[in-house]
């Protein structure tokens, strides 16, 4: 499968692609399979596609909906439609609680998602990259100690991890959040398949035979050739990071240096042993923390249309 | 040796973490010797009512401090401690209790601190009530510092009991007659949560029983006294007949719903939920009646159960003395009472130590929640203090004996096994659980 | 060459082993360990060395391996049937114009952007039978459907998977459908298949090794699965008990329970049994993971 692969894959294809083109290059041959679709087909194909949208968006309805309205609408009017608009109230009371402590989780995990996952994706594409294009003794030992850990449950480390932050010092700091999530075994699995895919071995013998020293073509030419590979590590790192609720739970204590789930995830529990009531900030913040993700989603989409992205994985 | 092996782990890493040195910043702020001692308080309440209470404290307090940590919430309160234990480096002083925990099993756990020596005077001074210093006990020691119990007693919507003219019931046989009244109509008389046992094991409490006791060096395990029979004999009618609802405690939204629509209309309660009631119930709101507990149709006297918590004190502390003076200081003195004031629910924490609650009773009770039956409120809670008893022992393995217990409630609370059959098998379990942990047990 | 090439694996492996093996040796150590105590039990706790009894009395558990039936059971039947909604709607978005399956690609990943904590808000609500939209919907059809009864929980636990984990899936196989080069196609068109023939003959037999990808990876989270019946704890609590799944019963010993000993033991059978799951998987599927 490889050997088919697209290798221009570093740029984003051009941008005005017409509608019911696979891809520029083949254009007049395309255009007369397409057509065949019937119309029958094609209202088959949309309306399946939107089935699926509406089951995956409508349950998100309720998100909306419930963040306009106060904390007593909230729990005895109908869910699914709006009663009274309390969107600004929640918002104003969203970012005052506390001092706006729900601004200061959102750039702790900003700031976490950020570095981590760059520091993530260059030590794991570095990685994948060496374990992809070089044969070297206990290659294959490496590649599967990483097959390995995929299978390890979360549950057994926690207690030892937390014995060796301690004595490393790392609890409560940032460095606890940020350094143990550079060495993702699963992005240098991704990493390793990308470069199988996206870098031909001819082009790195070209250069050795230019001259070039190993290190300078891995960044000129393997980093390349890999920047939509890494792109996608990147981005499904910052969700995992964004995400990330059981890490902070146990290795951060003050609340000034948690990250936004973990915050979401006080507040809703305040309610089971209180008489205090949050859920209406949650379910506000809740869409909030959603807004960071969006963009991410949105700006990572001119990588995906090259086609080639994932699809390498095998 | 769990610090022994974090230390052998750590050299073997240090080698290979070449890499990291400068990323693990070292932060070890050390005390100095002679400034004041500064006390870590670890829960999980909303900073902005407790740090009153802390702010109190140090501005009346020059050698001791208060730090509050807040957690994230109970169960990850207690993970923290037990990894903080665990490794012997950053561990609180001060604990609040998390649900199903007890000091007996926590400190058979190995988690916290013998602290007797210190609590001791303040018991003998009579600064807590008569029930209270139970509750932080294990086998005679104290491992916290008593913070007491919140009184029982009964809510009722008071308008559905007069629209189907149903009595205010004042036995638990009471009850049961008019859940049978109620059901006709399609009311249940009481919420049975199938996650939470408490209101079996409240029963037995009220019973003046308990599933365990001490026999000179051995524990005696009993599930089947005639005092929990005598429980589980309500609560199977109650079952049996189905006359209780099963809603949980997670889904809030449903479970406001349910209890503000009137067809769920008893529940025992306590002083700390009455705030909350008053703000989410928009319908029934005026309807409700605080009554007295319930009582077994034999009792001799008014008994309510008033088994105690602690603020726990973990191993590992480096100030006892200070921790103890501290926690005393927040159970029991009008300055920290007095700081504990929520301006959401216009309520203090109820001061469940102390012998004497009066003070701060008019404030427990909210304004609009029980119309023309708010002045009897404040003459239930009081009554319910003081009749408050603790018979209740705890033994060293009541967290996992809890959790089954929590599993087999469940099944009752479903029909699938009797109160009685969950009672048996709670019998052999915890008796063999004691065993297998190398705990001497009579059979 | 060879070093140098080795020298790009060497920052990720100094992690790898600090953060990941030496806390995983710590746990195979203390796997091998027992706390015991004696007298009423408050007098601490003694340690000692057990050697592999955690491990005989892990095989034996019954509460364990029921729970392990449990959920290898809902995997045999969930995977596939995510699996195939997940080819499907790939196969329909690769049958769609670029621009409008660009849209709906985004929308459709919204469920996997959304965190696990405000998913299991938004589905707590919706399955509620109280206030929840579902139950009455079904009962427009005539169903009278209780998501939190126990005879439904494996569908509710089921659907919350499928609602979350279809869109990444898509995602990959629907990557692998755009590296296919159209050409391959064409031939078929011109010797006059049907889209419909070209989709199940053509296009999901190039997808095969996405599919082992993201097979293998829900095999992985299944069987470890843990914050879903969590969820549904509280709401069917004598179905869900506390050791309903593999890793549940691993939390509960853990850290209900302080048997820590014993819990790192049964998370080793639990990553042995997930690792021969795979690897048998990966045998069928005739595909080794290593390359």
């Amino acid at each position: 499968m490889t050997t088919i692969l697209d290798t221009t894959t570093g740029q984003p294809a051009t941008g005005t692609t017409p509608p019911g083109v696979r891809r520029p290059r083949i254009r007049l041959r395309a255009e007369p399979g397409r057509s065949r679709h019937s119309t029958r087909t094609k209202a088959l194909v949309i309306s399946g596609l939107v089935l699926f949208t509406v089951y995956s968006l409508a349950p998100v309805w309720w998100l909306i909906v419930a963040a306009t309205k106060s904390r007593g609408e909230l729990y005895t009017s109908n869910g699914l439609w709006f009663t009274d608009i309390n969107l600004w109230n929640n918002l104003k009371d969203l970012f005052t609680y506390q001092d706006g402590i729900f601004l200061r989780w959102m750039g702790n995990t900003l700031f976490y998602g950020v570095v981590g996952t760059a520091g993530m994706t260059l030590v794991c594409v570095a990685c994948g990259y060496g374990l992809a294009m070089y044969e070297f003794r206990g290659r294959g030992f490496l590649m599967g100690c990483i097959i390995g850990s995929f299978l390890v449950p979360g549950a057994l480390l926690t207690i030892p991890s937390f014995l060796l932050f301690t004595d490393l010092g790392m609890v409560d700091t940032a460095t606890a959040m940020i350094v143990p999530s550079f060495f993702n075994a699963f992005s240098v699995y991704l990493a390793k398949v990308y470069a199988e895919g996206a870098i031909p071995p001819e082009l790195l013998e070209a250069a050795r035979i230019d001259g070039a020293g190993e290190y300078r073509i891995f960044f000129q030419i393997g980093a390349r050739l890999m920047s939509t590979g890494a792109a996608t590590i990147f981005l499904l790192g910052f969700v995992g990071m964004w995400n990330s609720f059981f890490g902070p739970l146990v290795f951060l204590r003050s609340s000034e240096k948690w990250t936004v789930m973990l915050g979401l995830y006080s507040w809703l529990k305040v309610k089971t042993d209180s008489s205090v009531d949050l859920v209406s900030l949650v379910v506000v913040g809740s869409i909030i923390s959603l807004i960071p993700m969006v963009i991410l989603m949105l700006s990572m989409q001119r990588y995906w249309r090259t086609g080639v992205t994932l699809g390498s994985l095998k | 040796m769990n610090r022994k092996q974090g230390r052998v782990a750590a050299a073997t890493a240090a080698a290979l973490s070449v890499v990291l040195a400068g990323c693990s910043s070292g932060n070890n702020t050390a005390a100095g010797s002679d400034g004041p001692v500064t006390i870590e308080m670890w829960g999980w309440g909303e900073t902005q009512y407790t740090q009153p209470i802390v702010d109190k404290f140090n501005s009346t307090h020059t050698d001791i401090k208060l730090k509050y940590v807040k957690q994230a919430d109970d169960t990850s309160t207690a993970a923290n401690v037990r990894n903080a234990v665990a490794a012997g480096k950053g561990v609180p002083c001060l604990v609040q209790n998390w649900g199903g925990a007890e000091v007996p099993s926590l400190a058979a756990e190995g988690l916290l601190a013998d602290v007797t020596e210190y609590v001791e005077p303040y018991v003998e001074k009579g600064v807590f009530n008569k029930a209270a210093p139970a509750g932080a006990q294990a086998g005679g020691k104290y491992y916290g510092v008593p913070s007491g119990s919140q009184p029982s007693f009964m809510l009722i919507n008071r308008a559905v009991y007069d629209k189907y003219g149903v009595d205010v019931p004042k036995t638990w046989d009471d009850v049961i007659t008019a859940g049978k009244t109620l059901k006709k109509h399609g009311v249940y008389v009481m919420n049975m949560a199938g996650e939470d046992p408490s209101t079996l094991v409240g029963l037995v409490q009220q019973a003046g029983g308990s599933w365990y006791g001490i026999d000179g060096d051995s524990w005696k395990v009993d599930f089947l006294s005639p005092e929990s029979l005598k429980a589980a004999d309500v609560v199977q009618q109650l079952v049996d007949n189905d006359l209780v609802a099963n809603q949980t405690y997670m889904d809030k939204p449903a479970l406001i719903k349910y209890f503000d629509s009137g067809k769920m209309v008893s529940l025992v309660t306590q002083v700390w939920q009455l705030g909350a009631y008053e703000i989410d119930y928009k319908k029934s709101l005026g309807d409700w009646q605080a009554i007295d507990l319930p009582q077994f149709s034999d009792a001799t006297q008014f008994t309510t159960m008033a088994h105690g918590a602690a603020e726990l004190i973990p191993k590992g502390c480096e100030h006892l003395k200070e921790a103890v003076e501290a926690s005393v200081w927040k159970m029991t003195s009008k300055d920290a009472i007095n700081a504990s004031y929520n301006s959401q629910t216009k309520s203090y924490s109820w001061p469940g130590a102390i012998p004497d609650p009066s003070p701060w009773v008019d404030s427990a009770v909210p304004s609009k929640l029980f119309g023309t039956h708010k002045s009897e409120t404040k003459e239930v809670i009081l009554k319910s203090v003081k009749a408050g008893r603790d018979s209740w022992v705890v033994g060293p393995n009541y967290t996992g004996v809890f959790a089954e217990l929590q599993d087999q409630w469940a099944q009752v609370a479903a029909k699938k096994i009797t109160v009685r059959e969950a009672l048996e098998h709670m019998q052999k379990f915890t008796v063999d659980d004691l065993k297998s942990k190398n705990i001497n047990v009579e059979s | 060459m060879a070093l140098k090439g080795a020298s790009f694996t060497v920052p990720f492996f100094l992690g790898f082993a600090l953060f990941t093996v030496t806390p995983m040796v710590m746990a195979l150590k203390q796997s091998l360990y027992k706390a015991q105590s004696s007298g009423l039990g408050f007098g601490g706790k003694t340690i000692q060395f057990v050697g592999l009894d955690n491990f005989v009395q892990g095989l034996q558990d019954i509460r364990f391996w029921s729970a392990m039936g449990r959920v290898a059971l809902f995997a045999a039947i969930a995977i596939p049937l995510i699996q195939l909604a997940s080819v499907g709607l790939a196969l329909l978005l690769d049958a769609a114009s670029q621009r409008l399956a660009d849209r709906f690609r985004l929308l459709l990943l919204v469920p996997f952007m959304i965190p696990g904590i405000v998913a299991i808000l938004i589905w707590i609500y919706l399955y509620s039978p109280v206030v929840g939209p579902l139950t009455p919907f079904f009962r427009l059809f005539g169903i009278e459907a209780d998501f939190y009864s126990g005879s439904m929980i494996w569908i509710s636990i089921g659907n919350l998977m499928a609602w979350s984990s279809i869109g990444f899936n898509m995602l990959i196989v629907y990557a692998a459908l755009r590296a296919v080069p159209p050409e391959i196609y064409d031939s078929a068109r011109i010797d006059g298949a049907s889209e419909w023939r070209i989709a199940w003959s053509i296009k999901v037999p190039l997808v095969r090794r996405s599919l082992v990808l993201t097979s293998v990876l829900s095999i992985i989270g299944t069987l470890q699965i843990f914050s879903d019946p969590m969820l549904f704890r509280s709401m069917t609590p004598e179905t869900v008990t506390r050791d309903f799944t593999p890793i549940m019963a691993i939390y509960d010993w853990a850290f209900s329970q302080g048997e820590f000993n014993y819990a790192a033991a049964l998370s080793i059978i639990l990553a042995l049994v997930v690792g021969t799951a795979s690897a048998l998987f990966y045998r069928l599927t005739n595909k080794a993971p290593t390359s």
